[in-house]
């Protein structure tokens, strides 16, 4: 559903016009959006929440979870980032259900046990860039980087996979005095505007690493329709500010239509005001969706509760949500997600303690760096106990971390890490970067991403994203994502130490493979007895010519035995080491020949009498 | 935690656990196994399989012999799913592989392992990891050593003897292993491709071994740096382009003259350079090391020592990419 035009926090989207209303088709059905919605957002706010099936369960449609979709005879896009556009007639990609009478109103219908892969790295590149300096993301982080090095006189080149600059960062809102996450994003945005120097690439997502540059997919927006194009860049040096992902906690029905994160549910509100129902219950672990509550609520959602795993989480936006009269609950877990219905238990119980309708389920947990860019790059990383998430080790010259994707929390210790990191990849002096949060020490710190109890028939995911691996033992063919790794730690089901190497393993294995012909190149036979032979027969083995008859051949590698007894490989006297027109060319030990002129070759369809060949 | 052991067996794989494990319960021997906890999500870097490219008859009595007692322990231990029926084909491209298979082919069907083509059905393959749980067997996750005597979680203990079980615990303890090679290998999983002529198939001269999984992903292991990924794709049906799920880096022993290096070095019992096949030796070097072998077992193994004349005992070896 839409929120009001005007609601509360520019909840109605500040992406929207919402003067120029627009039509598209998908799947046959029509959607209505506005112009600034993607297809995605017009899609979720038509009404339609599900991506499809994966077995009998339904899965949510998303930011991190949908379809590419493609008009007919076009090229497939991801619809997250394809701007939605008046008359466009999509279908969207991959196997979907057959479409029978009455099917869901709000599916997609897919079939997801298997996903198309969009096949972008097999695709020649349309274009070629080149910059002193690629920065991949374009958070508080990335601008503050751009920002810097264009001061500095080198050419820019950012990358963002999202329509928009700004992050994530103003999700988590204004601390004390300092300049509020918008303020410092916008400031940053227009500075760049001005500087030649700097070349913007929204839409756009990196897709392959490589010594000096990148490959990335973009979709193009300034041409009578939009259409994707594949876009080598050029550069010396990578500076990766790719963010961090907000984790799922692991409950039964946690990726049903109507469950999301906190952060996509802010972005689906803020920029393009689409809510996914009118009520919502807030799960967390952290403060800051304490705000988010706070902000559907005043926008027009009606919040039927914050459950915090917490036991009495102190924070200022606790106590704002209190003062809203919002009804609060502490020490408590989602436990079960059905459709409308979700229920939460006490802390270290297995039994509902609560259950509550609502449209749609906003949870919170931790965030886990992303680091995929970083793998891709060759670079390594590690679990961390203290801060229960994978994060960087190692170091490449040309490739540097940023924001929060390094580590850092705080948004002015986000920008100054991006300046400072550009600064490092071209060799020059730079300081620490102190990352402190005002006020967080009088407020309750995060717990850990909750975990819920196994329920019969209702699957558990790790993560919110394409792998859909579950908690299911054993199923260890899932390209596990950096999500998926932490919550397996969390579970039980990696050991930490492993967690970065299988993090590693899944989440950079490499481009596509493509046939080859490749042989192994001819080489010379060594001379002489091969060394597996030697001793075998003796010292000094004979060749003798061993035939049966004027036609039988001898296989090289038959045994030959001095007599018809039960053959034990150890008791041959000698092998046939050599094709014959007739029989074959045996080695023999020199002892055996002394008292023997009669054979037999243990031949594959059993023994043959064998004699030497007459000169 | 005692403080005093028969054995300290070091190693990862299938063939240190089963090792232990026989030695504390067949031969009733006081054993701590230390070995890094691992999760089932890494990619394996071995597929035991129950069938070298080995052409000694001496091996392959052992091997046959050990691979019967294997089965039988399995299967006495209610763990009989562990090992499953694999069929295993070797393709050999170079002549001297191709001879060097036609007698290995030869010997092996004078133990019994009947093979047509280069295409082996019913051979024992392990699936599943080994477990001690709830064994006699001490474990623990870290050792050092100094003078002699394991550090173990800040406790000295005492161990008669210190095997390292398997190439990886070789390899962290030894700086230039005796008569083995080390060998960058690189694990792949595949997406599903088409159906594969055998679970097993290897390549000895492209040096790739595949396994195709039920769901037909292809575990590969690649031996060696040099064009790995064309040698890999070469040896897969496609269809193409094929995506890779996983991707890890290892590295691997291989025995200079082909065969496994067993025996005395130094301080530690070194076992290494068996390929995939490491595990099915276990019976056999459990009775060596408890002091039980019969003579061909004691021959075999002594021959095998790192030390020894091994001119006799040279087998095939493949080629080193």
């Amino acid at each position: 559903m839409r929120l009001a035009a005007d609601a509360a926090h520019q909840f109605g989207g500040i992406a929207l016009d919402r003067s120029k209303p627009l039509r598209f088709r998908l799947n046959g059905r029509d959607i209505e959006g506005f112009v600034g919605d993607t297809v995605l957002s017009a899609t979720l706010a038509a009404g339609v929440d599900t991506y499809g099936t994966l077995g009998e369960t339904p899965i949510g449609l998303t930011e991190y979870f949908c379809p590419l979709v493609a008009t007919r005879g076009g090229q497939p896009l991801p619809m997250d980032r394809l701007p939605a556009t008046d008359d466009l007639d999509l279908t969207s990609v991959g196997a979907r259900r057959n479409v029978r009478f009455r099917a869901p109103f709000n599916s997609l219908l897919h079939r997801l046990e298997q996903l198309p892969d969009p096949g972008w790295q097999h695709v020649a590149a349309e274009t070629t860039r080149a910059a002193d300096l690629l920065i991949v993301g374009g958070g508080i982080a990335g601008l503050a980087a751009a920002e810097a090095a264009t001061t500095a006189g080198r050419s820019v080149i950012l990358a963002e996979r999202r329509p928009w600059l700004g992050g994530d960062a103003r999700y988590f809102g204004a601390v004390g005095d300092e300049e509020s996450p918008e303020e410092l994003s916008d400031r940053l945005i227009a500075t760049l505007k001005l500087r030649d120097s700097f070349t913007p690439l929204t839409r756009a997502e990196i897709f392959a690493v490589h010594s000096h540059g990148a490959t990335l997919h973009q979709i193009v927006t300034d041409e009578a329709a939009p259409r994707g194009r594949i876009v080598t860049i050029t550069a010396s040096r990578i500076l990766i500010a790719t963010g961090a992902t907000q984790r799922l906690p692991v409950f039964p029905g946690n990726r049903l239509p109507g469950v999301q994160t906190a952060i996509a549910a802010y972005h689906l509100a803020k920029r393009y005001g689409v809510s996914a129902g009118a009520s919502a219950v807030i799960a967390t672990q952290n403060n800051y969706a304490y705000r988010m509550a706070l902000r559907l609520h005043d926008a027009g959602v009606a919040i039927r509760r914050v459950v915090d795993t917490r036991i009495h989480p102190q924070s200022r936006f606790v106590d704002f949500a209190k003062a809203s009269g919002l009804t609060l609950a502490s020490g408590q877990f989602p436990l079960l997600a059905t459709p409308g219905q979700f229920a939460f238990a006490n802390n270290g119980s297995a039994g509902a303690a609560a259950t509550i309708e609502a449209s749609q389920l906003i949870v919170a947990g931790a965030w886990q760096p992303d680091l995929a860019l970083w793998m891709l790059a060759g670079c390594n990383v590690r679990w961390d106990r203290e801060r229960s998430a994978l994060v960087a080790t190692g170091h490449l010259g040309t490739v540097a971390l940023a924001g929060s994707a390094a580590g850092y929390r705080s948004m002015l210790a986000c920008a100054e890490s991006g300046r400072v990191a550009q600064a490092a990849l071209f060799g020059e002096p730079h300081k620490p970067v102190a990352d402190t949060e005002a006020g967080t020490d009088l407020e309750t710190p995060d717990s850990p991403t909750p975990i819920a109890p196994v329920a019969a028939e209702t699957p558990s995911f790790l993560s919110t994203g394409t792998s859909l691996a579950t908690r299911t033992p054993g199923a260890d063919t899932h390209a596990f994502s950096l999500g998926d790794v932490a919550a397996a730690v969390e579970l039980g089901m990696i050991v930490p130490g492993d967690a970065g190497a299988i993090a590693e393993e899944r989440g950079a294995p490499g481009g596509d493979l493509t046939a080859s012909d490749w042989a192994p190149p001819a080489v010379a036979p060594p001379a002489g007895m091969p060394p597996y032979l030697a001793r075998r027969f003796g010292d000094e083995p004979e060749r003798l010519h061993l035939i049966v008859d004027r036609h039988r051949r001898f296989a090289i590698g038959a045994l030959v035995y001095s007599n018809s007894g039960k053959p034990d490989p150890v008791a041959a006297i000698g092998v046939i080491v050599e094709a014959a027109e007739i029989g074959g060319i045996a080695l023999i030990a020199k002892a055996a020949l002394a008292a023997n002129d009669r054979f037999i070759v243990e031949t594959a369809t059993g023994p043959s009498p064998a004699r030497k060949k007459p000169d | 935690m005692p403080d005093s052991y028969d054995f300290a067996i070091f190693g990862s794989g299938a063939l240190a656990a089963l090792l232990a494990g026989l030695l504390a319960h067949d031969h009733g021997r006081r054993v701590i196994r230390i070995a890094e906890p691992a999760s089932p999500q890494r990619l394996p870097r071995t597929i035991d399989v129950a069938l070298p490219l080995a052409t000694r008859p001496e091996a392959w009595r052992l091997l046959r012999a050990a691979e019967a007692e294997t089965l039988a322990l399995f299967a006495a231990t209610e763990a009989g799913d562990a090992l499953m029926p694999a069929t295993v084909k070797f393709v050999a491209d170079r002549p001297d592989t191709q001879t060097a298979l036609a007698h290995m082919v030869h010997v092996a069907l004078g133990y019994g392992r009947r093979g047509r083509d280069g295409l082996f059905a019913n051979v024992p393959r392990l699936v599943e990891e080994v477990s001690l749980a709830g064994s006699k067997v001490v474990q623990a996750d870290h050792a050092q050593l100094e003078d002699n005597r394991l550090i173990v979680a800040g406790e000295a203990l005492k161990a008669d003897r210190i095997v390292l079980a398997g190439d990886i615990a070789v390899l962290d303890w030894l700086a230039e292993p005796p008569g083995l090679t080390v060998m960058p290998m690189t694990a792949t999983l595949t997406a599903p491709t088409r159906r594969l002529p055998a679970t097993v198939m290897r390549y000895p001269d492209r040096g790739v071994t595949l396994l195709q999984r039920a769901d037909l992903t292809v575990l590969a292991l690649v031996a060696g740096d040099h064009e790995a990924e064309a040698r890999l794709a070469s040896t897969l049906p496609g269809p193409f382009p094929l995506h890779r799920r996983a991707t890890s880096r290892f590295r691997r022993l291989l025995s200079e003259d082909g065969a496994p290096v067993v025996g005395p070095h130094g301080q530690f019992f070194i076992a290494a350079g068996f390929g995939d096949v490491g595990a099915f030796f276990a019976p056999v070097l459990a009775r060596f090391l408890a002091g039980k072998g019969n003579d061909d077992e004691n021959a075999w193994f002594t021959a095998h020592a790192p030390d020894a004349d091994r001119s006799a005992i040279a087998d095939f070896v493949e080629v080193r990419p």
